[in-house]
């Protein structure tokens, strides 16, 4: 077996895929880890390209079929103590293959609008508004950095400098986060003859850490992000998740304040009550929401706002669902070639570290 | 490729697409044909049928066309770099070495893509555009 260390270009750069690839993860924190680890599978991706057409061209189009709910609750039903929670990792899994799909640009996000009294849905209306702004400050919350959605906007509107804000409540949540995972971990080391030692859930709280640190530490690399502090007391009161919105939307007023800005500020958010209370606070607000999972998804999509085609790797997809997943096996019977991406084994590091991935060939 | 986004009520063109790199005489399905209408309802499923062959070989019809990628900004700036350092050979001219940045400049910003799944890209933007979809037809020609 080789094992590897790579950056996400370097994974892009060296690795070439062609044909069918089955996808599937292990994490010990909820599957059994012994000398056949227990994985379940999270989709298929096809690229109907041969091996030349790769080494030529290093990016493919490909499709991804996610695995179904069916699929997911039957294998854990198969798998020691996992009956138990079929229903929930059903639920968890497909939630985070919608975000991964959203975060590796294969779906575009569903919008929402909220401003000046009135309310958008049109992608296309929400778009053509904010592309009236020469300058975008986005005050982002968790959800919203987690779901990718400020490199979305950044793809979508080249034109438009945007300059993200990060609450410091949100920074200090993510912190929280990382504390428990940490906590978890420990206790996975100290007890590991125990084969199953937690639940599926972290799944959702993996990506509140990983994703959101890899965001904000690619923005950071070429766009402004600024971490907005606050009152030391004001920090003190960030327990409980109202107690949060109600922070955040204050600093957005504060913000607009202080500093004279009248257009262009807008609270991004994940919370559909949140979007809402800041409209009615008039601070304006944009939504983001996401479809349910589509049966299968091509990796090629039309920009109709820049007229262009936008075209995802299929590296891209692998490390998000890496970063989620924590391992996951990329198989292909054919070539009998088998790759495992381990990425976040441990909460180490916190924010802004190296984003590399441990890569095991055989 | 035009596709026009006709109103069913008014019969007016509300929006034209236009796919310069993709024919009609792409899919054997249109072969003949100087226009096809399809109601917004049934354009993807109609679409995603086409097999888009050549028509000589028979082999999946594929174009090299420019694309935009969805990679980290940093990513794509390294990517080119890491791609002529992996083919580049140490006894290898500077003359040489710039042709080889160029080539794979090219090879990456413009991959290889079968002309359906260009068509399908497109469709199944303007069927999010526009809503509700029974609302629509498309006029498909050159």
């Amino acid at each position: 077996m080789i094992e590897k260390s790579v950056s996400l270009d370097e994974f892009v750069a060296e690795y070439q895929f062609w044909g069918d690839w089955e996808v599937a993860y292990t994490d010990k924190t909820h599957l059994q880890q012994d000398e056949a680890n227990e994985y379940v599978k999270l989709g298929s991706i096809s690229i109907d390209y041969n091996e030349s057409a790769s080494q030529t061209y290093p990016i493919l189009p490909f499709t991804f079929q996610p695995v179904s709910g069916e699929q997911i609750e039957n294998r854990f039903s198969e798998l020691k103590d996992g009956e138990k929670q079929a229903g929930r990792a059903r639920k968890i899994i497909l939630d985070q293959l919608t975000d991964s799909l959203l975060r590796s640009g294969l779906v575009r996000p569903k919008l929402r609008l909220l401003k000046d009294g009135g309310i958008q849905d049109g992608f296309r209306e929400i778009i053509e508004e904010l592309s009236k702004h020469q300058y975008l400050i986005l005050f982002v919350d968790t959800g919203a950095i987690r779901r990718g959605c400020v490199s979305f906007l950044h793809k979508i509107l080249p034109k438009v400098s945007i300059w993200t804000v990060v609450p410091v409540f949100v920074m200090v949540e993510v912190q929280r986060q990382i504390g428990e995972l940490n906590k978890i971990f420990r206790k996975i080391e100290e007890k590991q003859d125990k084969s199953h030692p937690g639940k599926c859930s972290i799944l959702e709280q993996r990506p509140q850490v990983s994703c959101v640190s890899r965001e904000l530490n690619y923005i950071k690399q070429w766009r402004p992000v600024e971490i907005l502090t606050t009152l030391p007391e004001m920090l003190g009161q960030s327990n409980g998740q109202s107690k949060v919105d109600r922070l955040i939307i204050e600093s957005v007023k504060n913000l607009k304040r202080d500093r004279g800005l009248h257009h262009g500020v807008y609270l991004m958010t994940s919370d559909k009550d949140m979007a809402s209370l800041s409209a009615l606070e008039n601070v304006n607000s944009l939504y983001i929401g996401t479809s349910s999972l589509p049966n299968e998804v091509k990796s090629i999509r039309f920009d109709s706002q820049n007229r262009t085609f936008i075209l995802s790797p299929v590296h891209y997809l692998l490390w998000d669902l890496a970063q989620v997943f924590s391992t996951i096996r990329v198989s292909n019977a054919i070539l009998n070639r088998q790759y495992e991406l381990v990425y976040y084994s441990n909460a180490r590091d916190g924010f802004f570290a190296h984003d590399i991935m441990e890569i095991r060939e055989s | 490729m035009r596709l026009e986004i006709i109103d069913h009520s008014s019969d007016k063109i509300v929006e034209t697409y236009s796919v310069s790199s993709v024919s009609m005489l792409d899919f054997q399905e249109w072969e003949g044909l100087s226009e096809k209408i399809i109601p917004l309802t049934q354009l993807l499923d109609e679409v995603i049928k086409l097999n888009g062959s050549d028509p000589v070989t028979n082999e999946p019809h594929s174009i090299a066309m420019a694309v935009d990628f969805y990679l980290p900004a940093p990513i794509e700036h390294k990517l080119i770099d890491l791609l002529v350092d992996k083919r580049a050979t140490s006894d290898m001219s500077s003359d040489i070495s710039l042709n080889l940045q160029d080539e794979i400049s090219e090879q990456v910003r413009n991959p290889l893509l079968k002309v359906n799944i260009i068509l399908a890209a497109v469709v199944e933007e303007i069927s999010s555009n526009h809503l509700p979809k029974d609302a629509y037809k498309v006029r498909i020609s050159e």
